[in-house]
C-alpha cells in the first residue's frame, strides 16, 4: 500500500513537458480560481487561538464557526482569531466575527488581516466593537 | 461610450462568490484601475452576490445570480441581479443592515430593485 502512494507522489511531483499542451495548463492556472479559507485551531491552556487565512466569506463561514465550536469549551476563557492570513474580509466574515463576540462566554480578541483587507472595521465601525490587538499573544 | 467590463451568471451559492468577485477584480486591476477602488468594489460586489446566495432562493434550488459591470464616461456600473423571491421585510432586523450601510458608502450611487421580471437587482456606480 505504502509503495503504491509512493508511486502516485512521484508522478504528482512529475514537471510538465514543455510544449502547447503545457501552456494551455498555465492559461488555465491564470483564471480566477477559489482559494477557500483555511482554519487551524492552536491552543495554549484556556486560550484557543484560530488562525484564519485565505479568503474569509460566505463561503468561509461555516468552517470558521465550526472550528470555532471544536476547539472551545468549558475552560475556554478567550479566544483570538488570528487574521493575519486572510486576503479578504468582507460582511458575512465580519458579522462571524461579531457573532462570536456577542454569544461567546469567553474574551474574543481580533488580529486584523494586513493591508486593505482591515478597512471593513472602519467603514463598519466593527473597530469600537470588537477587541482588535496586534498580536495573537497580546492580552 | 460603453464599455462592457465583465458579465457572468452562475448559480447563487456561497461557493460562487468568490468566483465571480475575483472575476470582476481582475478585470478592473488589467484596466489599471486605483487599488482601493478596487477594494470598494470587491467589497460592495461580495455583499451583493453574499444576499442572493442567502435570501434569493430560500426553500428551493439555487437559480442564477448574474454579476455584469461596464464603463461609461469614467463611471463602473455593477448590477448583481436574481430572480428570487424578491426584497422580503424582515420585522426582526431594525434599521438598516449593516451590509446595506457598507455598499452605500463605498458605491457613489447605490439602487436596490425589484425587476418586473421578479428577483433583485443591486446597482452600484463607482467613480474611476
Amino acid at each position: 500500500m505504502s509503495s503504491s502512494s509512493h508511486r502516485s507522489g512521484r508522478r504528482s511531483r512529475r514537471r510538465p513537458i514543455a510544449g502547447p499542451r503545457a501552456r494551455r495548463s498555465s492559461a488555465r492556472r491564470a483564471q480566477p480560481r477559489p482559494e477557500p479559507a483555511r482554519v487551524d485551531v492552536e491552543r495554549r491552556a484556556s486560550v484557543a487561538v484560530l488562525h484564519v487565512s485565505g479568503e474569509f466569506d460566505l463561503s468561509a463561514v461555516d468552517r470558521v464557526e465550526a472550528a470555532l465550536a471544536r476547539a472551545t469549551g468549558d475552560r475556554t476563557d478567550r479566544v483570538v482569531f488570528d487574521l493575519r492570513g486572510v486576503s479578504f474580509l468582507d460582511v458575512p466574515g465580519l458579522r462571524t466575527l461579531l457573532r462570536a463576540d456577542e454569544r461567546a462566554p469567553f474574551a474574543v480578541d481580533i488580529v486584523p488581516p494586513p493591508g486593505p483587507a482591515s478597512r471593513i472595521f472602519a467603514l463598519t465601525e466593527a473597530d469600537h466593537r470588537l477587541h482588535l490587538v496586534a498580536d495573537p499573544g497580546e492580552a | 461610450v460603453n464599455l462592457p467590463l465583465y458579465e457572468r451568471s452562475l448559480p447563487a451559492v456561497a461557493a460562487n462568490v468568490g468566483a465571480l468577485r475575483r472575476g470582476l477584480t481582475e478585470a478592473l486591476v488589467a484596466r489599471g484601475t486605483d487599488a482601493q477602488r478596487v477594494g470598494d468594489v470587491a467589497l460592495v460586489v461580495s455583499e451583493a452576490l453574499s444576499n442572493a446566495a442567502v435570501h434569493a432562493y430560500v426553500g428551493r434550488s439555487p437559480g442564477p445570480v448574474a454579476l455584469a459591470a461596464a464603463v461609461s464616461y469614467g463611471t463602473l456600473r455593477v448590477t448583481v441581479t436574481d430572480l428570487g423571491r424578491g426584497m422580503i421585510p424582515r420585522t426582526d432586523s431594525p434599521g438598516l443592515g449593516l451590509g446595506v450601510v457598507l455598499m452605500g458608502r463605498l458605491a457613489d450611487v447605490l439602487e436596490i430593485s425589484e425587476p418586473a421580471a421578479g428577483g433583485t437587482e443591486v446597482c452600484a456606480r463607482f467613480s474611476l
